[in-house]
């Protein structure tokens, strides 16, 4: 049997660590790494009583370590290592290790660790880098010009341990992978390169709303469109492949104060509120009626919902709604008044309806059972067409509640109509002339009909309504509030759209020889073929230079070259042909991975092919485009001034929203805000569409201080925040109205500005019912400050939040139990003062000042104070919020500044870091701060710097 | 194909049957052939993170416990496991035993090796072949696809943070697939298209694209640095894998896929949606089964990463909070303990669900269930801690074993992989056991 081992450690854990350059707390207990003279003495004190050559509890023995941590040692160091940092050893009936000792023995033991780490890490050259999806995808887009969602089979891509997915060293490949490149290459190439003559273009033009099948819509439909209202295009003819465009004339009426209307255009199956439709685009619409604008929107209609072949419901829809939040509830409740009685009106009611009932012409119904249903179904219509008679009686005509009346008018009729309907039924159901019958009840009831006819002659002014006609019924009320009302005047569908055919991506792929004329001397085939064949050699060779982004020569091509041959001879179609060269280039490896040569050891500086791509995949995600491509052919992008040109060049173009969207998502998690789910028992009324927002205030942000050329440190802390309508209101804000992202500044004594009281932020770092301020002092120290605490160690208990005591507490009372156990508060002090400086931000992100707690099996829920104070490790006093990010501001921001640099650096070389790069670092970090923190200096920096520019 | 008027096509017999209708139609298929020898025999493992409670069997909360009371033939099953009721039968719950090699290895590293038994430790982050893939090598060369491996995350993640349970004989990853609608599109769908000449002409094409790629790689690779090297190797086993690939699909090219109504469930459920999401799951794996496309299955619900597996907010579909990983952390304590096993009893309920219809479809004298070995179960028994994982087998009544028994067990008596020895010799595949088994599991056999 194994080993009784039962220890059970994570080393893994403890390898998160070792990528932290310098963990605060350890350098305090750094010893000067004498195995022999401090960590022997240690371990035959406190250890060797049970783990020697007599005892080895847990089959473990101390005394014959050498203080070596590589081979068979090293798992018995990283046990030792968790066992004593959870306090777990020595055991509570030993002698305890004290303070001291302990943090020496586990500093030095983390510290031999990470040396070894450092051994054995490939030495700062970038791992063959495969694209990852989304460069995969844009790569593709822009090699094809046909704008399509490539990666969407592609399996996702790992983190590296700093959460960066364009790192070499985790990106993997695999079968299943390959397979859906070949099949999203043929897709692409299929679409790019076409065979068939020019398709048949569909146009569609709306007016007035398709009706919907929907049979619970509350909103309205139709042109004017109030908040939730929609319009629906219904085609049955559409295209099935190609792009198209749909152009919305539009305009809007925006109530002083609210809300611009959000337009948004949706396209797919049925106008139903939930059969699959998928987004096209959304935009804010906030000019006035008078001045209709046209918007468009393009997309590939393979991308949607389309229905099979058969379908059950043919056709696909398109939908444009108003999707703001203006406030008001998507469709205001009918409130009007209605007519009361009184107990004694209400008795009088009764007793005359029954009174002054109608009387049935006996004679003909003589021989049917009373309990007919028909039978019951005219006493039960008579006595309700009394009643409202009788109720009609008491009110006055000139009532205020005009509403009620019209409506009680409909249900006279109603219950007139109904009566003389069953009769007639029941007459025929006897096979009795109703005509007559109805004639004789008539007579029969003279009196009461004239009656009827008397009372409601006094209300002749009022047109009866149905109480369910809601159109009717609003016209009748006072005008609601106004509302944010989108106003459509016209929809257009026009596809598949192209200028010409064959189409742009064709006649790039597959351009004219230049010299048409070139000599023939290929004399075993026939001249055609030969032509052919040198016109896929030109088009193959271009299209390569692109894929792999380097010169390509007559040898780089001729593997390609023998493939087009072959399926040349096989399928005699030129173009069939030249997609699958096509198809064979975009499964190569120089296409799929970031190939950069090195036959020798050691680091060699970059060609400047490697280098325009490193740059173009930094900066754009994507493969360089001609003027780059053109620079590293002239060879000259190792001019600096001509380098820093392209960098800034990059950077101002819209293409370089992909850096911000993937390095600030990847270096803050922002992905992680997926992952919390929050609790609407706790939050109702949370939208989740609202993390988005979060996630893109966050990008817009970043955007912002990136090409405004600010101050970094704005990240930090920052007198402004990027907001957009729903995000402003949900931070108590006065702000733009509407979708789109704007600048706002912030008052002088504002709680806000930074990253860190960003939504996303405070969100991500949450149990989706409250704060976490673990997560939240990691988040901080392993994202902003480059120094990742040592992971928890396995098995560390957590609090019982139900119990009542505990549940009481503030969490910082709660976390003030871990500096109640010595080796919990190792990891502890370095974490919690961290996180305690976000107390009055919720999970939501919203400034509070008592945290609510539900309580199983409780209605109340406990409010519990809030506390921001701490004392950082440094020994400094923090406050609230305000403290930390002054004190980061003014104490951290050398740490900040070099940890953001060393993020950029890892995203843009794509590896991890280790200490070779420490020099560079520093030298980066102190050029940003003479440049006065601008991004796009370090940028430049960045790209010009060793690590960048070297394999 | 051609075939005998008293043969069905596969496509005849399934056409305009609804996902949600199960036929026996191997019955039929298997005219003239139908000996238990000649009926495939299947495996399905289906994972889930974090552990379940363990509470002490005088806790008031005992019923909220994932493992029965009581032992052998006399047990009872708790809340958590009670939908498994009618199933009795057909299942057993196994406890007590775990991966020792788990047992050195950190509380949410034990994912990766659920399947494989292996040491990953101290940097060491290759793993070997795992129980399917193992059974794929010898058994899937009979259907579409050799092995469907699949995972809320998608993917392979990080090592021993893997979103996959499957991993190849060089220990390598396989990545698995998450999007209901993609499984379903690659298992049934007719994504191809053209006619068969052109389907030919396309995998010959694949076929020679393949090995030309491969011929230049090769000259690539002795310009690269080692370090890439490794890296590359990863891709040049991939080319050769899917030229295999080519081949398999060649030969299938003339079987027409099953076909299978889209109508019956929502395979447009995504993880935002979990109810929807596991079900449709399960729903893929048993049609796979159904209409024969594969043999082998796995299904990861998580991954054991709390902080990154989007199945860590699946318990919010049932009102649960804060999510998973707190559940089962707050599972040590009163209140904790109903908590989780309410999850535990949802995921069951999913699970009973799907060997219900294994067991309610009809194949040759038994049941699809009959000749299929399905494994559920985790890595965890209580949060972090690798050993007593909590283990339900079921099926593989025709393939010899014997249930309706909670079978616990001391570690140092059993140990997993024997179950999983045990599992390859009753599958056919090879009485030689695996990974580090010390021999069989035989009081499961008949």
């Amino acid at each position: 049997m194994h080993p009784t081992r039962n220890l059970t450690a994570a080393p893994f854990l403890v390898f998160g660590c070792l990528f932290s350059l310098i963990p605060e707390l350890l350098e305090a207990a750094e010893t000067t790494g004498n195995f022999e003279r401090e960590i022997r003495p240690i371990l035959a004190r406190y250890c060797t009583d049970c783990h020697d050559a007599n005892t080895a509890k847990a089959d473990l023995r101390v005394d014959t370590l050498d203080g070596q941590l590589h081979g068979e040692q090293g798992e018995t160091w990283h046990d030792i290592l968790n066992r004593v940092s959870i306090g777990e050893m020595p055991p509570r009936d030993a002698e305890q290790l004290p303070t001291h000792q302990r943090r020496m023995l586990t500093g030095w033991i983390r510290s031999k660790l990470k040396k070894l780490a450092a051994q054995n890490n490939p030495g700062g050259q970038t791992v063959l880098r495969r694209l990852t999806r989304y460069e995969y995808n844009n790569t593709l887009r822009d090699l094809t010009g046909i704008a399509l969602d490539y990666s969407v089979d592609l399996p996702p891509d790992s983190n590296s341990p700093n959460g960066f997915k364009n790192n070499g060293s985790v990106l993997g490949i695999s079968p299943l992978q390959l397979e859906y490149y070949v099949g999203a290459a043929r897709k692409a190439m299929s679409k790019a390169i076409v065979t068939d003559p020019a398709p048949h273009v569909h146009r569609h033009h709306f007016e007035t709303s398709s009706p919907s099948n929907a049979p619970n819509i509350k909103t309205a439909i139709g042109n004017r469109m109030t908040p939730g209202g929609r319009f629906f295009g219904k085609m049955l003819e559409y295209p099935r492949e190609g792009e198209f465009v749909i152009r919305v004339k539009a305009s809007s009426l925006i109530p002083a104060g609210l809300e611009v209307p959000r337009m948004r255009v949706s396209l797919g199956l049925r106008s139903d509120t939930v059969s699959p439709t998928k987004l096209l685009g959304e935009i804010d619409v906030a000019n006035p009626e008078n001045a209709p604008k046209v918007y468009e929107f393009r997309g590939r209609i393979e991308e949607f919902p389309l229905p099979g072949h058969n379908p059950k419901f043919p056709g696909v829809t398109i939908v444009v709604s108003n999707e703001c939040d203006d406030g008001h509830p998507p469709e205001a409740d009918l409130v009007y008044p209605r007519i009361k009685f009184t107990r004694e009106e209400a008795k009088r009611v009764a007793s005359r309806a029954k009174e002054r009932a109608f009387v049935f012409p006996e004679a003909e119904i003589a021989g049917l059972k009373i309990q007919d249903k028909r039978l019951r179904e005219i006493t039960k219509a008579a006595e309700s067409l009394q009643k409202n008679i009788e109720e009609l009686r008491l009110v006055d005509p000139n009532s205020d509640a005009v509403v009620d009346l019209a409506c009680r008018l409909f249900e006279v009729n109603n219950s007139s109509k109904k009566l003389r309907n069953s009769i007639k039924q029941l007459c025929k159901q006897q096979k009795l002339d109703h005509a007559s019958i109805l004639k004789t009840f008539d007579t029969e009831n003279a009196e009461e009909i004239n009656d009827h006819r008397a009372v409601l002659s006094k209300f002749q002014h009022l047109t009866p309504v149905s109480r369910k006609d809601k159109k009717a019924l609003r016209a009748l009320l006072p005008p609601g509030p106004p509302r944010s009302t989108l106003v459509l005047e016209s929809l257009e569908f026009e596809g598949p759209i192209y200028d010409h055919w064959p189409p742009d991506s064709h006649r790039r792929l597959l351009p004219e020889l230049p010299d048409v004329d070139a000599p023939l001397n290929d004399h075993s085939e026939g001249g055609i073929q030969t032509k052919d064949r040198q016109h896929a050699q030109f088009a193959i060779q271009r299209f390569m230079k692109r894929a792999f982004r380097r010169p390509i020569t007559d040898h780089d091509s001729s593997y390609v070259l023998d493939y087009f041959n072959e399926v040349h001879a096989r399928s005699n179609s030129f173009e069939l042909a030249m997609r699958e060269a096509f198809v064979m280039i975009l499964v190569s490896p120089e296409f799929l991975f970031h190939v950069e040569a090195s036959p020798t050891l050691g680091p060699r500086p970059l060609t400047q092919h490697e280098i325009a791509t490193r740059l173009s995949y930094f900066l754009w995600s994507t493969t360089p485009d001609t003027q780059l491509t053109q620079l590293a052919d002239l060879g000259q992008l190792l001019n600096p001034s001509i380098l820093e040109a392209q960098v800034r060049r990059l950077l101002k173009s819209p293409q370089s929203s992909e850096f911000v969207t993937h390095f600030t998502d990847q270096w803050l998690d922002l992905s992680g805000l997926d992952r919390v789910a929050i609790n609407p028992e706790y939050y109702p009324g949370f939208d989740d569409a609202l993390k988005t927002s979060m996630r893109q205030e966050t990008h817009s942000f970043f955007a912002e201080v990136l090409h405004k050329e600010l101050n970094a440190l704005n990240l930090l802390d920052s007198d402004f925040l990027m907001l957009n309508g729903p995000l402003a209101k949900h931070y108590g804000l006065t702000g733009p109205k509407g979708g789109r992202f704007e600048r706002v500044d912030l008052a002088d004594n504002s709680r806000r500005g930074g990253l860190l009281t960003q939504a996303s932020v405070l969100l991500l770092n949450s149990t989706g019912e409250d704060s976490h301020p673990i997560r939240r002092g990691v988040w901080l120290r392993s994202r902003l400050l480059d120094d990742p605490p040592a992971p928890p160690p396995p098995d560390v208990p957590e609090l019982d939040s139900q119990s009542a005591k505990i549940a009481g507490q503030s969490v910082r009372q709660q976390l003030e139990h871990h500096s109640r156990r010595e080796a919990c508060n190792d990891c502890h002090r370095g974490i919690d003062p961290w996180g305690i400086p976000f107390e009055h931000f919720d999970a939501i992100g919203k400034y509070r000042t008592e945290a609510v707690r539900l309580q199983t099996g409780k209605r109340k829920p406990l409010q519990v104070d809030v506390s921001s104070q701490t004392v950082l490790p440094s020994g400094k006093s923090i406050d609230n919020m305000h403290d930390l990010k002054t004190h980061l501001l003014k104490s951290e921001r050398r740490r900040f500044a070099s940890a953001l640099v060393s993020r950029l650096l890892e995203y843009g070389t794509g590896r991890n870091l280790v200490f070779q790069d420490q020099a560079s670092i520093e030298q980066l970090t102190d050029q940003f701060e003479a440049s006065e923190y601008r991004l796009s200096d370090l940028i430049v920096a960045i790209v010009q710097s060793k690590p960048f520019q070297n394999k | 194909m051609k075939q005998k008027s008293w043969q069905l096509d596969r496509r005849t017999l399934l056409r305009g049957v609804g996902a949600s209708l199960a036929l026996p139609w191997m019955d039929a298929m298997a005219w003239g052939e139908n000996t238990a020898a000649s009926l495939p025999t299947r495996f399905c493992c289906v994972y889930f993170p974090f552990g379940v409670a363990v509470p002490r069997e005088d806790d008031p909360s005992r019923q909220w416990g994932w493992f029965p009371t009581g032992e052998g033939k006399d047990f009872k099953f708790t809340h958590v496991l009670n939908s498994l009721e009618a199933l009795r039968d057909n299942v057993t719950v196994i406890g007590g035993i775990s991966h020792p090699n788990g047992w050195a290895m950190g509380g949410h590293d034990t994912g990766d090796i659920y399947l494989t038994g292996s040491l990953m430790k101290n940097g060491v982050f290759t793993n070997t072949i795992s129980l399917d893939q193992r059974i794929a090598e010898a058994n899937g060369a009979d259907t579409r696809f050799s092995s469907l491996t699949l995972s809320s995350d998608g993917g392979v993640g990080e090592p021993t943070r893997s979103c996959t349970l499957s991993f190849s004989r060089e220990g390598r990853p396989i990545p698995a697939l998450s999007s209901p609608s993609q499984i379903f599109a690659r298992l049934f769908g007719d994504e191809q298209g053209g006619t068969r000449t052109q389907q030919l002409q396309q995998l010959r094409n694949t076929s020679s694209m393949l090995d030309r790629v491969l011929e230049h790689s090769k000259q690539l690779n002795r310009s690269l640095g080692a370090n890439d090297q490794r890296k590359f190797d990863e891709y040049l086993s991939s080319v050769r894998t899917i030229e295999q690939r080519v081949e398999r699909a060649e030969a299938w090219l003339d079987v027409p896929k099953p076909e299978v109504s889209r109508d019956s469930l929502d395979f447009d459920a995504t993880q935002q949606g979990p109810i929807e999401y596991i079900k449709a799951i399960y729903e893929l794996m048993y049609l796979a089964f159904q209409t024969d496309s594969t043999r082998v299955a796995t299904y990861m619900i998580g991954q054991v990463a709390g902080a990154t597996t989007i199945a860590n907010a699946f318990p919010s579909c049932i009102g649960l909070s804060p999510n998973w990983h707190g559940l089962a952390h707050g599972a040590g304590k009163a209140g904790g303990i109903e908590k989780l096993g309410r999850f535990d009893q949802f995921l069951a309920q999913n699970h009973a669900a799907f060997l219900s219809r294994l067991n309610s479809t009809n194949e040759g004298d038994g049941t699809l269930l009959d000749r299929t070995i399905v494994l559920y179960g985790s890595s965890n028994s209580k949060t972090h801690n690798n050993h007593n994982y909590p283990l339900l087998l079921a099926g593989g009544r025709g393939l010899g074993l014997t249930h309706g028994q909670y079978l616990k067990y001391s570690e140092r008596d059993m140990r997993l992989s024997n179950l999983y020895a045990t599992v390859l010799h009753r599958l056919g595949v090879t009485d030689e056991g695996f990974s580090d088994s010390t021999g069989e599991m035989t009081d499961i056999l008949a």
